[in-house]
């Protein structure tokens, strides 16, 4: 037998009525699921954050696609059209931004950096960096390929226009990205 | 549950844990604080309105993708570029989706016990765009159903190429498969 915080045992104990276990068997249930996570190499906590955090990108219309599918396919659609395809990206970056702000979030920047890096798997380097009216964005990423970071380029000028910034300095180079952005109107 | 002061005792199994404990090893904290931990976690899973069995299925799944390569994108753009893709060469985008379904199909069929139940939880918790998700072995033979309301035609042809590929890594044989916008039906033969 554990000793459990008194609160906490009785909201499981309710849980576990309202789902049809006993309290034994979720309990053990659980244990087992913060066993088997922590064989992935995260805490539950961790993981129960990043299946909240899904559950966001998911209400903001994003769809899992494998990255080989994705690049190739964004590399075909840029060539044949490649203003179309540039204008789909920077529209999905302000319509992406607008949405943050309205669900009344104060910073969507900061946001969404977080969960670039919950999710961005395949980019190992995210860098925000925010003083005052000035914000400083760096991706890194080695799997980028060249027409995949100058479209995910277009999105983060689109994102930044929908939260109000002004782009003051932008260099693309493929699988790296450097954009400096001023808020609008400062 | 045995009660002491401001809290209470519950009962776990032995072998769960042994198992605990080496993870509270692992991660520094004593076993109470794991258990404490976990159940915290346990009430907020609740409030988001799942189980924890359906928490443990989605985070196998993102673990999977993120051995796949799987990246996030808006739905609305993904949809362009197959529009723009469909003008130019159908057959090599088909054939693209197809070869990227059989490699997971090969993935899946390597990883999981159960792979065709490892479909269906891939399909359901990372295709967000699909309303209805059904993918179900009767003896030698899978059937796939997905509906979605919201993917037009090209999308809805790419994603069944996917699913064909997969049933081929999955040494499933397309026996048929119907295709209209939003609307996929296959079944397949071992």
């Amino acid at each position: 037998m554990l000793a459990a915080r008194d609160d906490l045992a009785d909201a499981i104990s309710k849980i576990a009525g309202r789902r049809g276990f006993t309290l034994f068997g979720y309990l053990n249930d659980l244990l087992e699921l913060a066993i088997k996570v922590d064989g992935m190499g995260v805490s539950l906590k961790e993981a129960v954050d990043s299946y909240d955090l899904a559950r966001e990108v998911k209400d903001a219309s994003f769809t899992l696609v494998l990255e080989s599918l994705l690049y190739d396919t964004a590399a075909i659609a840029f060539e044949k059209s490649n203003e179309r395809t540039l204008k789909a990206w920077f529209d999905a970056g302000i319509w992406i931004a607008q949405r943050y702000l309205a669900r009344g979030v104060k910073d969507p920047l900061a946001a969404y950096e977080r969960e670039l890096k919950v999710f961005g798997w395949n980019i190992p380097g995210i860098s925000l960096e925010q003083s005052g009216k000035l914000v400083s964005f760096r991706i890194l990423s080695p799997r980028f390929s060249e027409s995949y970071t100058v479209l995910f380029n277009r999105f983060l000028e689109g994102f930044l226009d929908g939260s109000g910034y002004g782009v003051t300095f932008n260099e693309v180079g493929r699988g790296n990205i450097r954009l400096e952005a001023v808020k609008k109107g400062s | 549950m045995a009660t002491g002061k401001g809290k209470k005792l519950v009962y776990i199994s032995e072998d769960l844990l042994d198992k605990a404990s080496k993870v509270s090893r692992a991660e520094g904290v004593s076993l109470s604080k794991l258990v404490e931990g976990a159940l915290n976690e346990a009430v907020k899973v609740n409030e988001l309105g799942y189980s924890s069995k359906q928490m443990a299925d989605f985070f196998n799944v993102i673990q999977t993708h993120r051995v796949l390569g799987g990246s996030f994108v808006p739905s609305d753009v993904l949809d362009f570029m197959i529009k723009q893709c469909i003008k130019g060469d159908l057959a090599a985008l088909e054939a693209l989706w197809y070869d990227t379904g059989r490699w997971n199909g090969c993935y899946l069929k390597e990883k999981f016990p159960n792979p065709v139940d490892a479909f269906h939880s891939f399909l359901v918790l990372t295709r967000w765009d699909l309303n209805e998700v059904d993918v179900k072995s009767i003896g030698n033979d899978v059937r796939v159903r997905c509906i979605s309301t919201v993917m037009d035609i090209g999308a809805t042809k790419m994603l069944a190429k996917y699913v064909e590929g997969v049933m081929n890594g999955l040494d499933f044989k397309t026996e048929r498969v119907d295709v209209l916008k939003g609307m996929i039906i296959l079944k397949a033969k071992k």
